[in-house]
């Protein structure tokens, strides 16, 4: 093995994990050096997820063994990991929301009082103090944690591993949700903790985190092991390859289109706490990106045309016509999709078929010949339509959309979108959390949908995909646009520039 | 065989409650008990079915009992004014449509959680009730109500053919219109269900006036049987309708639900009753008995969700 020169501190040998009718994992080995960072990539569904559980004690392997420093571990329960200084940080944090973020950090083993059996909050502020010092952060220990940002709630996380003296942290997907000045400082955290002699077991689709942070990386594909190698001297592209098991032609593709009429026509708009004055085109056949730090506006942006959000003051025409959606309804029936940027929590139908899922927008046009009736044919008709056309991998319309893998649910709720006939599609974050398989596929499909004559908006966190595949990026800092970026000026240093310091940058030929 | 009673879970606890009776007693399986229980489940099974919406929508109606009450009351009261029937059985049904209107605009309109506002409503309805009967018994003598509970067209009793109907309308409402489609998707992901375009609010008072009615006809059916009004009538009735659509499988949280799970449940808490009754248990065990088959629905429901960390059906991954 690649670090033969350090001894192993977690040695994984012939893992496998079955599920009624799936192997999860199959015969999978990697180990992780004390001091270590170490990655872990493939795509949805390579066993990533499955492996952490197994770490974690959430579940049991049916082969194979793991070995901790030496010893067998044979995590039972969560508990188990805790104890023996494994700590999983999962994609869905554990925390207590309206506790402060000391007692989150030491819950269940609060140091208390002898006699009044109070907690001694001042020792775990301080202690927790302690714990976010080393990390290089500063947290308030005594804050509520539903009143900090995600990336300071995954900081509570990380400082609760500390706090169990975790000698091997375990992250998922940790930056999903973070803006680039927040990963940077995760990024930091991270090698605070090897430089503490802490190894790090670190999951992600961003192969540009991989590559900053990582020591080996392990890359897994539909449940196998593929590959454990040092990142030196190993590209992207190998490991994109590796992941998905095929040559991806071109990451980021765009079709040329030509710009038609436009569609959509912000004056002067202002709306919600954030959006100022807002000015800005969409044309039929155009990918418009909208990028900046999270939280400058963007969401507003996208609420305020979808009807979500009033319009405070300013004007808005969508295909050449006054402008002014009521609701959501209202919006969709003039010809607006809308993709929310968080799948779970405002997308997808979870106790829901896929096919219930992909018509719930469009009922009204599903009904049969008795009026209220729904029509279970012109239900299928969507659902293969859209099957085909996004290419749904599903058993069937009437599979629960919780079973599809994340790009597939993302596919589907972009079929909910396009459904109701839309001419302007509002993306938000539309590959958040897909792996770089689906990734493709949906821009792709972004393609497709401006080759049939919609304008898209594409809000977008990821860089190189809003550089990729927008044609003009408008940038946005505190509520207004600071950037207007078209051709050669769409530089990811352009967009930082603008969305950071907020200096104006508009492009010559843009007008 | 073995699918049906997979897939309809109370068929298989039903089916053994009917033979055990069956065999310890002489009389449960003689035909003027066993339509006692048909009818005696039929009744329940009506504010039952208008209860599976509101538990597909993820919410809970408290205040149906007292909406029981006011609505005999209203009825008895207006017959004894002198009102023909239709007057007294319409105005008795607009009360519990208004008291649900209520429940809607306050769950909605002013956010207040569903518990704490059909709780309250429950509250203040009985005491309206209370007050509007004057504390006293409305005893009326009216033939046609009599027929709503004693009528017999073509020698079925009236109960039962309302149950019958009302399952069938129920059913495919739930599963066939894009209200019950709608109903389960605010259930399933509500802020899913209003970034797609459904005028969530509207569908929610909705429901709720629904359940009103349904309160309205429960109450109509109750007055029909003592042949009275009364503030008291209908107390813990509400707990009656939330558990036959729980033991019947529908998620308390919302997003799935089971008309005909809500049916059976409706005949298994009435054929344990009677049952009971037969084996002379006091009424107060019979509570008791109810309580415990509640615990035991959801247990069972538990134990199964508490296998999905160590053995789910799907691929982890793929519930990301």
């Amino acid at each position: 093995m690649a670090n033969s020169g350090r001894r192993a501190l977690l040695e994984v040998e012939g893992l496998t994990v079955e599920f009624p009718g799936v192997r999860a994992l199959d015969n999978v080995h990697f180990d992780v050096a004390a001091g270590e960072v170490h990655a872990l990539v493939g795509e949805n569904g390579a066993g990533k997820s499955t492996l952490l559980k197994v770490l974690g004690g959430l579940h049991r392997p049916s082969a194979g063994a793991i070995r901790l420093g030496g010893n067998a571990y044979r995590p039972r329960r969560p508990s188990d990991a805790m104890h023996a200084g494994i700590a999983v940080i999962y994609q869905e944090f554990n925390l207590y929301p309206d506790l402060s973020v000391a007692e989150n950090v030491f819950s269940g083993r609060e140091p208390f009082h002898r006699f009044s059996r109070g907690i001694r909050y001042a020792e775990i502020n301080s202690r927790a103090a302690a714990l976010f010092a080393t990390l290089g952060v500063s947290i308030d220990p005594a804050a509520a944690v539903n009143s900090l940002t995600v990336s300071e709630q995954q900081l509570v996380e990380i400082a609760k591993a500390l706090s169990v003296n975790g000698r091997i942290i375990v992250m998922d997907e940790p930056t999903a949700a973070l803006s680039a000045d927040e990963v940077a400082r995760l990024l930091d955290v991270v090698r605070r903790l090897r430089a503490e002699g802490r190894s790090v077991i670190y999951v992600s689709h961003r192969l540009d985190e991989v590559f900053a942070v990582a020591d080996r990386v392990t890359v897994l594909r539909d449940g196998k092991h593929v590959r454990t190698s040092p990142l030196a001297g190993t590209s992207t592209d190998e490991l994109v390859r590796l992941m998905v098991g095929r040559d991806i032609a071109s990451m980021f593709h765009r079709d040329d289109v030509a710009d038609g009429d436009v569609v959509l026509e912000l004056d002067r708009v202002s709306a919600g706490r954030q959006l100022r004055e807002v000015s800005m085109t969409v044309r039929a056949g155009e990918i418009v990106g909208i990028g900046g730090v999270a939280g400058a506006g963007q969401p507003e942006l996208s609420q305020v045309i979808f009807g979500a959000v009033p319009l405070k003051s300013g004007q808005m025409r969508l295909g050449g016509n006054a402008y002014r959606p009521k609701g959501p309804a209202d919006a969709m029936k003039a010809g607006v999709g809308f993709l929310h940027e968080d799948r779970k929590t405002a997308g997808i139908l979870p106790d829901l078929t896929v096919r219930h899922n992909l018509t719930i927008s469009v009922l009204d046009k599903v009904r049969g010949a008795l009026g209220r009736l729904l029509s279970p044919s012109a239900e299928l008709d969507i659902f293969s339509t859209y099957r085909a056309r996004l290419a749904i991998r599903t058993t069937g319309p009437d599979q629960l959309i919780g079973q599809l893998s994340g790009g597939n649910q993302q596919k589907v709720l972009f079929g909910r979108a396009l459904a109701p006939g839309a001419r302007l599609l509002i993306l938000n974050e539309p590959t958040r959390g897909v792996d770089i398989g689906a990734k493709v596929e949906i821009h792709h499909l972004i393609n497709e949908i401006t080759a049939d004559g919609a304008g898209v908006i594409m809000i977008s966190s990821d860089l190189p995909e809003l550089l990729g595949i927008s044609d003009r990026v408008y940038v946005f800092a505190s509520g207004q646009i600071v950037g207007h970026l078209t051709g050669d000026d769409r530089t990811e240093e352009n967009v930082m520039l603008c969305a950071t310091t907020g200096r104006k940058i508009f492009s010559e030929a843009a007008s | 065989m073995t699918a049906v009673l997979r897939r309809v879970p109370l068929m298989l606890p039903l089916i053994v409650v009917v033979l055990v009776l069956g065999l310890a007693t002489d009389s449960f399986l003689t035909g003027g008990n066993v339509e006692n229980v048909l009818v005696a489940a039929g009744i329940v099974a009506l504010p039952g079915l208008a209860m599976t919406f509101c538990l597909a929508m993820g919410e809970f109606d408290l205040s149906i009992g007292s909406t029981v009450s006011l609505a005999g009351v209203i009825c008895c009261s207006s017959l004894i004014a002198g009102q023909p029937l239709f007057v007294a059985m319409a105005l008795a049904l607009a009360a519990g449509a208004a008291i649900g209107l209520a429940n809607g605009l306050v769950v909605t309109k002013l956010g207040v959680t569903p518990f704490i506002a059909t709780l309250a409503t429950l509250v203040i309805v009985r005491g309206i009730s209370l007050a509007y009967s004057g504390g006293h018994d409305q005893i009326v003598s009216s033939t046609g109500l009599k027929y709503l509970v004693g009528g017999r067209p073509l020698g079925i009793p009236m109960p039962i053919v309302l149950a019958v109907i009302a399952t069938v309308v129920a059913w495919w409402a739930m599963n066939r219109t894009r209200f019950g489609r709608w109903v389960c998707s605010v259930g399933s992901n509500r802020e899913a269900a209003r970034v797609s375009g459904l005028p969530v609010d509207r569908i929610r008072i909705a429901v709720y006036v629904l359940v009103g009615v349904a309160g309205g006809v429960w109450g109509l059916l109750i007055s029909s049987q003592l042949q009275k009004g009364n503030g008291q009538l209908g107390m813990g009735f509400e707990l009656d309708a939330i558990t036959v659509v729980v033991i019947g499988g529908t998620a308390l949280l919302g997003g799935r639900a089971s008309i005909v799970g809500t049916v059976l449940g409706a005949l298994l808490i009435e054929t344990i009753r009677n049952g009971l009754n037969l084996l002379n248990t006091p009424p107060a065990y019979q509570r008791v008995s109810v309580g415990l088959l509640l615990i035991a629905a959801l247990a069972i429901k538990g134990l199964r969700r508490a296998d999905i960390p160590v053995a789910p059906t799907v691929v982890p991954e793929a519930t990301r």
